[in-house]
C-alpha cells in the first residue's frame, strides 16, 4: 500500500468520518492520476464535503488530465457570472467550483453508512501521515507553473467556538447539520455550506443578507443560528420566506424546537440590537447555511 | 386585452409558506413521511409548472392515487390542494410551496439532529 502525503487539516477532517469512508478516502489517493488530482480531493476534503461527495469527486477527476483538472476545478478567466461568495468558495473548495462549472457528481450515500460518531474516531492509523512544514510549501508550488496561481483557500479553516448547550468547544462548526441537510436536499439539487457571522473568518452580515435574499425569492428557506454575539450559536432557526411591502422587506424566523414564530424587519437582521423573538438574548444572526443551487430550476 | 389570472386567495396567504406550510409539515412528520417522499413530490410538482390549472389539478390527483397511495398524508395533501387550483398562477405557487416543504423538512431535520448532538 502506497503511503500519501495528507494536511494536517484533511486528516482532521478524515479522522472524523467512519472508518469504511476512511479507507475509502485512502483508496481515493491511491487510485488518484496525480499529484493534482491527490491535492484536489485533499482541498474537497477540507472544504467540508461529505465522504460520499469526495468518493464521487475522485471518481470523476480521475480519467482527467491535469490541465482538464485544472478547467473543472477552478472557476479561472470564466466570462460567465458568479456571485462574491460563489467565488469565494470556489477558491478553496475544487467540488464546488467543479459544479458551477457544470459538472455533476452522484453520490453513494448508502456506500458511506453509518454517519459519523465521534465513537468512530480514534482508532484510525492509516497509511496517512501528518503533512510536514517543507510539504505545506512544496505542496503549494505544484505542477502549476504554466498555469498561473493554484486556488488558494481564503476561507480558512473556522476557529474553535463555544458550544452554547454543552460549555464544550466543538470542532469543525456544522459539519453534522451540513452533512445532514445535503443529503436531505441533495436530490433537489441545493447543497450547503455554512458561514459564521461577523467573525473575522466567516461573512459580514451585510453580505450574507443579499445572498439568503436571493435564495428566499427563489423559493429555498434556509437555516441559521441567533444568538447575542458572534460566535454564541444559542438557537438554530429555519428562515421561511421573505415578505416585501413597499420598500421594506419581513423575515419570516421559525425556531423549530419551541415552534416559535415571528415576523423580523430586515433592518432587524442588519443592526442586530434585537429579534422579535420572546428569549430576548437572541439578538442577532450569528451563523447562516447559504445553498448552492442552479438557477432557474428554482 | 383579457386581464391576467390572480392568484387565488388561498395561495395568495401571507402564510402559505409560513404557518400553513408548518402545520402540513406537522401533520407530515406525525405520519412518519420520508424525506424522499416529499423530494419525490417537489421534483414531480417542478413539472406541473407549464400546465394549466385543471390539467395540474389532474395530475396531482393521479400522483396521489398512484405514486403516493402508500404515504396517505401526502396524497391527501396533494388532492386538497389539487382541488383549490383555479388559475394558472396558482399552479406555479403550488409548485414552489411543495418544494419548500421539502426543503423545510430536510433542514429541521438537520437542525434537530445536530442539536442532539450539540
Amino acid at each position: 500500500m502506497t503511503s500519501f502525503l495528507v494536511s494536517d487539516e484533511a486528516q482532521a477532517q478524515v479522522d472524523a468520518w467512519p472508518k469504511a469512508s476512511q479507507q475509502r478516502f485512502v483508496e481515493c489517493l491511491e487510485d488518484a492520476a496525480s499529484e493534482l488530482q491527490r491535492e484536489m480531493i485533499q482541498r474537497a476534503v477540507v472544504a467540508g464535503h461529505t465522504p460520499a461527495e469526495i468518493h464521487a469527486f475522485a471518481d470523476e477527476i480521475r480519467t482527467l488530465t491535469d490541465d482538464e483538472v485544472f478547467e473543472k476545478c477552478t472557476l479561472g478567466d470564466t466570462d460567465r457570472q458568479f456571485t462574491v461568495e460563489q467565488m469565494l468558495r470556489a477558491e478553496s473548495d475544487p467540488l464546488f467550483a467543479f459544479e458551477l462549472n457544470g459538472g455533476e457528481l452522484s453520490p453513494d450515500e448508502s456506500a458511506h453508512l453509518p454517519m459519523s460518531t465521534p465513537s468512530d474516531s480514534g482508532n484510525f492509523h492509516p497509511v496517512l501521515r501528518p503533512l510536514d512544514k517543507a510539504y505545506v510549501k512544496n505542496a503549494q508550488m505544484f505542477d502549476a507553473a504554466s498555469r498561473g496561481a493554484m486556488p488558494r483557500a481564503v476561507l480558512p479553516p473556522p476557529p474553535k467556538e463555544l458550544n452554547a448547550t454543552s460549555g464544550q468547544t466543538s470542532g469543525r462548526m456544522g459539519s453534522l447539520f451540513e452533512e445532514t441537510a445535503n443529503d436531505g436536499t441533495r436530490s433537489l439539487g441545493i447543497t450547503w455550506r455554512e458561514f459564521d457571522l461577523d467573525v473575522a473568518t466567516g461573512m459580514k452580515t451585510e453580505d450574507a443578507i443579499p445572498a439568503a435574499a436571493k435564495a428566499l425569492l427563489d423559493g429555498i428557506p434556509l437555516a441559521a443560528n441567533i444568538g447575542s454575539r458572534p460566535g454564541d450559536h444559542r438557537r438554530s432557526i429555519i428562515i421561511l420566506q421573505i415578505n416585501t411591502s413597499g420598500k421594506s422587506r419581513a423575515w419570516q424566523l421559525y425556531e423549530p424546537f419551541s415552534g416559535e414564530i415571528v415576523w423580523a424587519h430586515e433592518s432587524d437582521l442588519l443592526t442586530r440590537n434585537e429579534l422579535p423573538f420572546i428569549d430576548k438574548a437572541n439578538r442577532r444572526l450569528t451563523r447562516i447555511s447559504l445553498p448552492t443551487y442552479r438557477s432557474g430550476q428554482w | 386585452m383579457p386581464a391576467r389570472p390572480q392568484v387565488s386567495t388561498p395561495f395568495a396567504s401571507r402564510e402559505f409558506n409560513g404557518e400553513v406550510m408548518l402545520d402540513e409539515l406537522a401533520d407530515l412528520r406525525d405520519a412518519q413521511v420520508q424525506q424522499q417522499h416529499l423530494n419525490d413530490c417537489a421534483l414531480a410538482a417542478r413539472e406541473l409548472t407549464s400546465l394549466r390549472a385543471s390539467e395540474a389539478a389532474q395530475r396531482l390527483k393521479h400522483l396521489a392515487s398512484a405514486r403516493f397511495q402508500s404515504q396517505p398524508a401526502l396524497a391527501s395533501l396533494l388532492v386538497r390542494w389539487a382541488n383549490r387550483l383555479k388559475t394558472e398562477p396558482d399552479v406555479a405557487h403550488l409548485a414552489s410551496h411543495l418544494q419548500r416543504l421539502a426543503v423545510t423538512a430536510a433542514l429541521v431535520s438537520a437542525v434537530r439532529r445536530a442539536g442532539r448532538r450539540g
